[in-house]
């Protein structure tokens, strides 16, 4: 009778469970199996896939290429994620002493985050050019030379940073000002009662008690950034000589430039493993401040 | 299979013999198959023109009144995605029927298996005469791993725009062009106010090799050796140190600052002397005439030549295709002398076909220089199944040369371990 009971009860269990798990073993499952299968192989897209043993990882560890662009990654994510907070969290907090025409703002910062890339690369054209870019207007004034944003290895990556920056602070402004409304409003009280200034608030309690909020956020844009392509691809296409090339940036090319899937299989699974690793580094260090 | 073939063969005594006989406005009579095919088939190809479909719409349409029972649906891919978009196709599994592939991409498609061997195809008895119009170079060139990949059909030259005007003021006009030497002077002398001297194209992602390759063909290099081995640019050192001094010198826009259409735009402006641009271009400086006097030239002789670059584009056949049939008498209609004729025209590129050259281009008179002058120069490129890769793989050593810091000596060795690695 009470194994009767247990068998029912499991099976109601995984019966709710199924859809979920259905679209978790079809979408993620998998193609993650199918990936790792075709990184054994070469071919497999216009032609019949070709068991290659372990050939596309040895050249993946032999290729310069590949940490390079691991490198640019990473590079990328440690301008662009720390930078996006910053402005966002500005933004939130302006935002959150708004008392009239909130919606307003909100729609407004928000508006770059639904720009597509295109657009947002024509706009940044406008803004970088050599000749006739507003901040290279600004440059000749300033420092009296124009300066190559995006044909410069070393200012490349920032200033693609800068345009992510740009599209993505509406995203996070709205996130973190969401955060900031939800904080318990009576701490703020009982700190302004003790005296507690505006900045001493926000460094002992506001930021504090975001602590999950960015905790998230990191995870988060930590995956989203690391898998930088478009605004590269439009901008430099990789350029000036790889500085700006991303591990995504290699693995497109790989799949549809030259035609190699089962390398590009390879980078795409390399990139997984940053990404798990990274995210769990970040779990790790969340667990530990929690 | 050796490619360094030139294209002396197209014109010359074998064209200007068949122009006697035929003349402009007798082109040859398309090859019509005579309403025996039927269904439905789809052709891509990379936008020549904005007005490529309407273009395209008026082949369709003439093709309709020969094979009334096939319908031809006409659709484009983007030139810097081609790769990408076509593999798509490829790997869907119901590609287009017919496929417009440059060079540079083709012999890859071939080696995996996408494309049809047009071989029986292209040697029938009932094409023979279409056949011997056009070139045995070009035909080489569709050639790969012993198979025929498809009709060549036009050619692209990467040509240069002068700015006569600036050159006239500097004193240079008849001589800059005389050697590498003159080139870098009169691009020195025209620089200045605004004014660049000279520009080229240095980014990967607006195929920058294509103006340096004439360079390396002068020198007598090549990409790849004669047997398609190994590197074939020893030789090219010097011409590629020319164009690092060109660089070093200042009479360029800053490296990576603009884009070939930016280049452009400033020569149209007056603000760049010897510009290296492509055929194409020679629409837009006749539909909207610059301020000044303009035309078109080669690259300075070299130690070994005075060649021209140029990209050739064949129409192929996907092996996946159902109806193969009707897209054999699509690309025979395409590739017939009146089609292809008034196609190359309206989008001011060269044809391969020897017997509609002299006719064509009558009142463009660039245009008629480049098919004329130009073409029996170009020297196009190798159609080595990883040739695009190579190319894209090395072009970044000489991105990060032109910023200086490198020699045309480092450039080469560090090219030939790239292509010597890709090779295997």
């Amino acid at each position: 009778m009470r194994r009767n009971y247990v068998l029912r009860r499991n099976l109601t269990a995984y019966l709710f469970l199924a859809p979920a798990l259905f679209f978790f073993g079809t979408f993620l499952v998998w193609p993650g199996i199918s990936l790792l299968v075709q990184t054994f192989q070469t071919g497999g897209v216009m032609s019949p896939a070709v068991f290659v043993g372990t050939r596309n990882w040895e050249r993946t560890f032999a290729d310069p290429l590949v940490l390079k662009t691991i490198w640019n990654t990473v590079r990328y994510c440690l301008m662009a994620i720390p930078a996006v907070f910053v402005v966002a969290m500005l933004f939130a907090l302006a935002l959150n002493a708004v008392s009239v025409g909130q919606t307003a703002f909100k729609t407004i910062i928000y508006y770059p985050t639904l720009q597509p890339i295109l657009v947002a690369a024509l706009m940044f054209t406008f803004v970088l050019h050599q000749d006739f870019g507003v901040l290279n207007v600004l440059m000749r004034a300033v420092i009296g030379e124009p300066v190559n944003f995006l044909g410069n290895e070393v200012l490349a990556m920032p200033t693609i940073a800068m345009v992510e920056v740009w599209k993505g602070m509406g995203f996070w402004t709205l996130l973190f000002l969401a955060g900031i409304q939800s904080l318990p409003r009576d701490l703020y009280h009982a700190a302004e009662l003790d005296g507690a200034g505006p900045w001493q608030r926000f460094f002992q309690l506001t930021l504090p008690l975001l602590k999950p909020t960015f905790f998230f956020s990191a995870i988060f844009a930590t995956i989203v950034n690391l898998q930088v392509f478009d605004s590269i691809f439009i901008l430099t296409d990789g350029g000036p000589f790889h500085s700006t090339a991303s591990t995504t940036w290699y693995i497109y090319r790989s799949l549809f430039t030259f035609n190699e899937p089962g390398y590009g299989a390879t980078l795409s699974f390399v990139l997984v493993l940053v990404v798990l690793a990274l995210t769990a580094l970040q779990s790790y260090a969340f667990r530990e401040r929690a | 299979m050796n490619m360094r073939t030139c294209f002396s063969s197209m014109t010359g005594a074998g064209a200007l013999a068949v122009a006697a006989v035929a003349g402009f406005g007798l082109w040859t009579t398309p090859v019509q198959g005579g309403g025996h095919v039927s269904g439905d088939i789809t052709m891509i190809k990379g936008p020549h023109s904005a007005d490529e479909a309407r273009f395209n719409a008026m082949i369709i349409e003439d093709f309709k009144a020969v094979e009334p029972g096939v319908n031809v649906e006409f659709t484009t891919y983007d030139w810097a995605n081609m790769n990408a978009e076509l593999t798509a196709g490829f790997a869907s599994g119901n590609p287009a029927d017919v496929l417009y592939l440059v060079d540079l991409i083709y012999p890859n498609y071939a080696e995996q298996g996408a494309l049809q061997d047009m071989s029986d195809l292209v040697s029938a008895e009932e094409w023979a005469g279409e056949r011997a119009l056009i070139p045995e170079f070009a035909w080489d060139l569709s050639r790969q791993g012993g198979g025929i990949w498809g009709v060549p059909v036009l050619g692209a030259v990467y040509n240069i725009f002068v700015n006569e005007d600036l050159l006239a003021e500097a004193g240079v006009l008849d001589t800059w062009n005389s050697s590498y030497a003159d080139m870098m002077d009169a691009a020195k002398k025209t620089t200045g106010d605004g004014v660049y001297g000279f520009s080229v194209r240095s980014r990967t992602g607006d195929f920058a090799f294509w103006d340096w390759l004439p360079y390396v063909h002068n020198a007598g290099a090549d990409l790849l050796n004669d047997d398609w081995s190994g590197c074939g640019l020893w030789g090219a050192e010097a011409a590629t140190q020319f164009l690092i001094d060109m660089h070093e010198a200042g009479v360029t826009p800053p490296i990576g600052s603009m884009s070939t259409q930016e280049q452009f735009d400033l020569f149209k402006g007056g603000k760049i002397a010897i510009y290296h641009g492509e055929t194409p271009q020679i629409g837009e400086l006749n539909a909207n005439p610059p301020p000044f006097n303009w035309d078109v030239a080669y690259a300075p002789p070299g130690e070994q030549g005075q060649t021209v670059m140029g990209n050739f584009g064949i129409l192929s056949i996907a092996s996946a295709s159902p109806n193969k049939d009707a897209a054999w008498e699509y690309i025979k209609h395409w590739a017939s002398g009146p089609q292809v004729g008034r196609f190359a025209e309206q989008v001011n590129l060269q044809v391969v076909r020897e017997d509609i050259i002299p006719g064509m281009f009558a009142d463009n008179e660039a245009m008629r220089k480049v098919q004329q002058e130009f073409v029996p120069r170009v020297k196009g490129i190798q159609p080595h199944p990883q040739i695009l890769k190579i190319l894209q793989s090395i072009w970044p050593v000489a991105e990060r040369a032109y910023r200086g810091g490198m020699t045309g000596e480092q450039v080469i060795q560090e090219m030939c371990a790239i292509t010597d690695e890709i090779l295997g």
